[in-house]
């Protein structure tokens, strides 16, 4: 199980966490995993996420912004002052030793290739041309997707001990990121982030109790 | 923005939201669809499947795909330049690489079959014109769900901008106006997705919408989005309206939705058809005892797919286009205008031309009150006069019944209607056999036609093909406009 604390992302629809490149001749858009064929969600990016998130929402919560200062750190900020470090969404720990075990064996080893097709499908898409209804040369794209239900978590590090307020601040952005990776405004990408994979004591300090 | 907020903020600015729509909705199949997909199957087309649980996936790309295109359609007419509006709501299009993201959030859904059925297969083949018989290689399967299949639909609409929202709510009005001007496509029934639809595959209606609308200038709004549900955003408190405009007035009274023209043009035919004998469209059995041929049934009611219909009208239009055009030559191009050039050999490129959908859309239309009769039939050995052996095959006929039929043609001219005209004539009056074993007497239909032309004005046709006199003269103006229509180029053939 991953450790405490950390931010728990349950995938809800199909995903795409791109590299920003393909696969020769497989995929035009790969998604980000690591040497054992499992997807991850980087840190830097899981910040970026809820920062956005936060300043969309920053000014119904003027009372917490000392705490976002804090949280998400100041702009252009190249000390590393944020008093959170946020680790890269992966895979739990158990299902990782499993995975690397079966790579590992003599008998029968496992492909890191097979491990990431089992964790996702591709999708195949194109554009049609308005003037004519047919498909629009040179857009059909194959896209891989992390098949829903996957759950990553993002260990997370607080440097100093948060307040009550500081909490709140990291729950609300977490219960604002609901979509996530690429053509998340188009199906791909809906998530729900949690603290400690509790959505309940999430809601509960997001509302400002303790928890 | 106090010093500390100013503190977070970086160079790719803030977008603020002023508020959030949640529109919900159920949308089912009126007839079969395939959205598209593939895979090691006994298909050669499969649909597309969620990978996870199997079921039917229609992703949010190919929802939004088709609301852009008919919000596009509603703003600016068929086939049209994408009109700027459209951009507000959707984002930039594909090659503007200036362009915003969208404010709207189009999620997948993943769809449920009528209980006790099943996906369907569905046999495609072409027919050759001159022969009437099957081309070579041009003989595939594919799947489809059948109709009644269901699909949530859910779409989030975030009014970004919140100063100028607040100090002008025309704008959220006015992006309100335009969801709520796609999402009637779904409600009408102007939508149809996936493969085939202007042959009828992929009609949709969608009801039960909700809506919910979050102030998001109000902290007490933004924690109540926050924490509600990320799958069932709508409790089964709210009630459930016949169309989204409805639900989103329910939601926000205040708000004063803008409208906006229709500028599509089109012409409609609302047939109503009776089989004069019996009718088969052939598809193979699946029990063990049925006969050998059964006709095509969809969610277990027997149809006539707008596939075989079209195919039929196609053949007849040729000829008749190429007897009223025989002095211009260009009877192929007025028929390739409105059903779609065909692709000889299956590349473009030796047309010289590029891919074209149809202008001419038909519905697949369920057969009502029919009876079934089961046929055994046999060959004859015209040489002996004996039967042959092993020729002995039952088939399953459909024996009269209702269909109704809409036939649409978009963006027509006056000769393309003139054209359109004299296949109803012929349709109406038995000369255009659909289906299959049409030798053997199969597939006449006799009906009755409304036709509504561009512009609302409605004229009928009898049985007997009469019609007042009103519409004789407008329907002559047509047919004549078809006659001395200036010569198509080749080009010409595709829009």
């Amino acid at each position: 199980m991953c450790q405490n604390p950390f931010i728990q992302i349950e995938l809800l629809s199909d995903t795409t966490f791109s590299r920003g490149e393909g696969t020769a001749g497989l995929v035009d858009v790969e998604v980000e995993h690591d040497a054992w064929g499992l997807p991850f969600l980087g840190g830097k990016a899981v910040r970026g996420l809820l920062r956005d998130s936060w300043l969309s929402m920053q000014e119904g919560f003027p009372e917490l912004a000392p705490s976002a200062v804090r949280l998400f750190g100041p702009e252009g900020d190249c000390n590393e002052s944020s008093m959170l470090h946020i680790g890269d969404a992966v895979v739990d720990e158990e299902t990782r030793r499993w995975i690397q075990a079966a790579q590992t064996r003599t008998n029968d080893p496992v492909s890191p290739a097979a491990v990431l097709e089992a964790l996702t499908d591709i999708r195949r898409q194109t554009s049609e041309m308005r003037q004519t209804g047919a498909p629009a040369e040179t857009t059909l794209r194959a896209v891989r997707v992390i098949v829903r239900g996957l759950i990553l978590c993002a260990p997370l590090r607080w440097l100093a001990d948060p307040t009550p307020q500081d909490v709140r601040c990291l729950c609300l952005a977490l219960l604002a990121t609901r979509h996530a990776g690429l053509t998340r405004n188009r199906g791909r990408g809906h998530v729900r982030m949690t603290l400690d994979g509790d959505p309940e004591k999430t809601r509960k300090a997001a509302k400002g109790g303790s928890v | 923005m106090n010093a500390e907020t100013s503190r977070l903020r970086d160079g790719g600015g803030v977008r603020s939201m002023a508020a959030r729509w949640i529109v919900t909705g159920v949308m089912s199949l009126e007839t079969a669809a395939h959205f598209g997909g593939e895979g090691d199957t006994a298909v050669d087309i499969a649909v597309l499947r969620d990978p996870k649980e199997g079921v039917p996936l229609l992703p949010g790309t190919s929802l939004a795909g088709a609301l852009r295109g008919h919000l596009a359609d509603v703003l600016g007419g068929y086939r049209s330049v994408e009109d700027e509006k459209v951009a507000v709501l959707f984002g930039a299009a594909r090659s503007d690489d200036e362009g915003s993201q969208s404010p709207l959030v189009v999620f997948d859904s993943l769809g449920t079959l009528p209980e006790g059925t099943v996906s369907e297969i569905r046999d495609g083949v072409a027919i050759d014109s001159a022969t009437g018989t099957a081309e070579v290689h041009k003989k595939f399967d594919f799947e489809v769900l059948p109709a009644g299949t269901c699909f949530p639909v859910r779409v989030e609409l975030v009014v970004g901008n919140a100063k100028k929202v607040v100090e002008d709510p025309k704008k959220e009005a006015r992006l309100v106006g335009l969801l709520v001007a796609a999402l009637d496509g779904l409600t009408q029934g102007d939508i149809a997705l996936g493969m085939r639809r202007s042959r009828g595959l992929g009609a949709v209606k969608a009801g039960r919408w909700k809506a919910l609308r979050y102030d998001l200038t109000k902290p007490q709004d933004w924690l109540a989005w926050l924490t509600s549900d990320h799958q069932q955003p709508i409790g089964d408190h709210v009630q459930g309206h016949s169309s989204a405009a409805e639900a989103i007035r329910t939601a926000c009274p205040s708000l004063k939705i803008e409208a906006f023209d229709d500028k599509r043009r089109r012409l409609l035919v609302d047939l109503e058809m009776e089989p004069a004998g019996d009718l088969l469209v052939r598809s193979p059995a699946t029990e063990p005892e049925a006969p050998d041929v059964i006709h095509l049934c969809t969610a277990g009611k027997p149809v006539l797919p707008g596939t075989g219909l079209a195919g039929a009208l196609r053949a007849q239009a040729l000829r008749i286009a190429r007897l009223v055009r025989e002095g211009h030559g260009d009877g192929d191009c007025w028929v390739d205008r409105l059903f779609g050039p065909r692709l000889k050999g299956g590349n473009k490129d030796s047309e010289g031309g590029q891919a074209a959908a149809s202008k001419l859309r038909l519905t697949e239309s369920f057969l009502e009150d029919s009876d079934v009769r089961r046929q055994t039939r046999i060959a004859i050995d015209r040489f002996t006069g004996g039967v042959v052996s092993g020729a002995l095959f039952e088939e399953q006929v459909q024996v009269g019944g209702k269909l109704k039929i809409r036939v649409e043609l978009r963006d027509p001219s006056d000769p393309e209607i003139g054209l359109l005209l004299l296949l109803l004539k012929d349709l109406l009056s038995g000369n255009i056999p659909v289906g299959g074993t049409v030798a053997v007497g199969r597939g006449v239909l006799r009906g009755t036609a409304r036709v509504r032309l561009p512009g609302e004005t409605v004229y009928e046709i009898a049985q007997d093909l009469s019609v007042n006199k009103e519409a004789r003269k407008v329907f002559d103006k047509k047919i004549a406009a078809f006659h001395e229509a200036e010569t198509l180029k080749a080009e010409e053939a595709r829009p």
